[in-house]
């Protein structure tokens, strides 16, 4: 594991949500950003993700685009109206662009296809922390 | 009591039934790439967990053996493999989404390439792309065109043997685009071998199927046909 990732997280106050039904995937990706320092959480559908929105407060949320409960779009709409200000990387194993052009319509910070490369995801996870406090100053 | 169906459609019905048959298809495949992603990004994970504990070990000073990391690379080189894989079956499928569409010749041959080469380098035969730059996209049925390209490719396939090419290359020409097959080492070939459905399709496409000049002088050494698609104009 690289230092600079190691340091991703550190005294930034960030915590960040993964909402993705796919259990193993959210749990493991959980625990790998954990080890780099991040105060992360994971919930297994979008009612659960709802639900952890309100408890955890978290700046930073990973969607799923396509979950069994209820579609990622929905999700992104009710955190959007809870905290406008909640950055949100949207997950899809979509190869259509639209349903990411869509998710970037509805406020989402931006989409990633599965399966994503950690480096890149970390990448992208502090972008979205940047425009977070940057919008806050 | 029942009332009768007749077997036989119009013209136009057959169309539409084509046009619903490639749009199920191609939602199964876009379908089966998601569900294969999911299943890849689960694997890069668990791997991607497996290579931290291990870089984690390395840096307490505790020997990890190097076959562990070897092994754990070799996955992740194939979950990324595969991960590519499904992005081009996944973009392949969704251009049956729309009956007419705009797009780019060299993206929907490049996505159709990465399944063909399989069977050419089992011929040992070379496939070779030439994509022309600056083509701009056409509007015309990219389904219809991908048939057309598998049905022309698969014509071209059967022509050659082991250490000879296929060169496909495309260009743009006006009121749309040219994709021409070179089947090097081939002297001579017939169009009227290919498939009655197959030209059916091409002349549905609004496109022209003709041979190229032989190359090579007295002597040919190669042979191959080029595909007129014309953009047809945007409907409103």
């Amino acid at each position: 594991m690289k230092d600079k990732e190691q340091e991703m997280g550190k005294n930034k106050g960030m915590k960040l949500l993964i909402i993705d039904d796919e259990v193993e995937f959210a749990a493991t990706l959980c625990r790998r950003l954990q080890l780099r320092n991040i105060d992360a959480v994971d919930a297994h559908s979008g009612q659960e993700g709802l639900v952890l929105l309100t408890e955890e407060d978290p700046n930073i949320v990973i969607l799923d685009l396509k979950m069994h409960d209820m579609s990622g779009l929905d999700v992104l709409k009710k955190i959007k109206a809870y905290d406008a200000r909640i950055e949100v990387i949207m997950l899809t194993g979509h190869g259509s662009v639209r349903a990411g052009i869509e998710a970037g319509e509805k406020g989402a910070f931006d989409y990633m296809i599965k399966p994503v490369d950690l480096p890149d995801l970390l990448l992208k996870i502090d972008e979205a922390m940047k425009k977070q406090a940057e919008g806050r100053r | 009591m029942t009332t009768g169906v007749t077997a036989e459609g119009t013209g136009e019905q057959e169309r539409a039934m084509r046009q619903q048959q490639m749009a199920s298809f191609g939602r199964l495949l876009a379908d089966f790439s998601h569900e294969m992603r999911n299943h890849l990004a689960v694997i890069q994970e668990a791997n991607g967990l497996l290579e931290d504990i291990l870089a984690m070990e390395d840096s307490k000073g505790n020997s990890v053996p190097a076959l562990l990391e070897e092994t754990a690379a070799q996955i992740g080189q194939r979950v990324r493999r595969s991960a590519d894989l499904c992005q081009h079956l996944s973009k392949m499928a969704h251009r049956s989404d729309t009956p007419l569409s705009s797009f780019s010749v060299n993206e929907l041959l490049a996505e159709l390439i990465v399944f063909l080469e399989r069977s050419a380098h089992s011929r040992q035969v070379s496939l070779q792309l030439n994509p022309g730059e600056g083509i701009g996209t056409i509007y015309n049925d990219p389904a219809l065109l991908q048939h057309i390209l598998y049905q022309l490719y698969a014509f071209s396939l059967e022509l050659l043997s082991n250490g000879q090419t296929l060169v496909i290359s495309t260009a743009q020409v006006e009121g749309g685009a040219l994709m021409s097959f070179c089947l090097v080492g081939v002297p001579e070939l017939d169009l009227i071998g290919m498939s009655a459905t197959v030209l059916v399709a091409v002349a549905s496409l609004g496109a022209k199927l003709e041979e190229l000049e032989k190359t090579g002088g007295e002597v040919a050494v190669s042979s191959g046909f080029r595909l007129l698609v014309p953009s047809l104009p945007v409907a409103l």
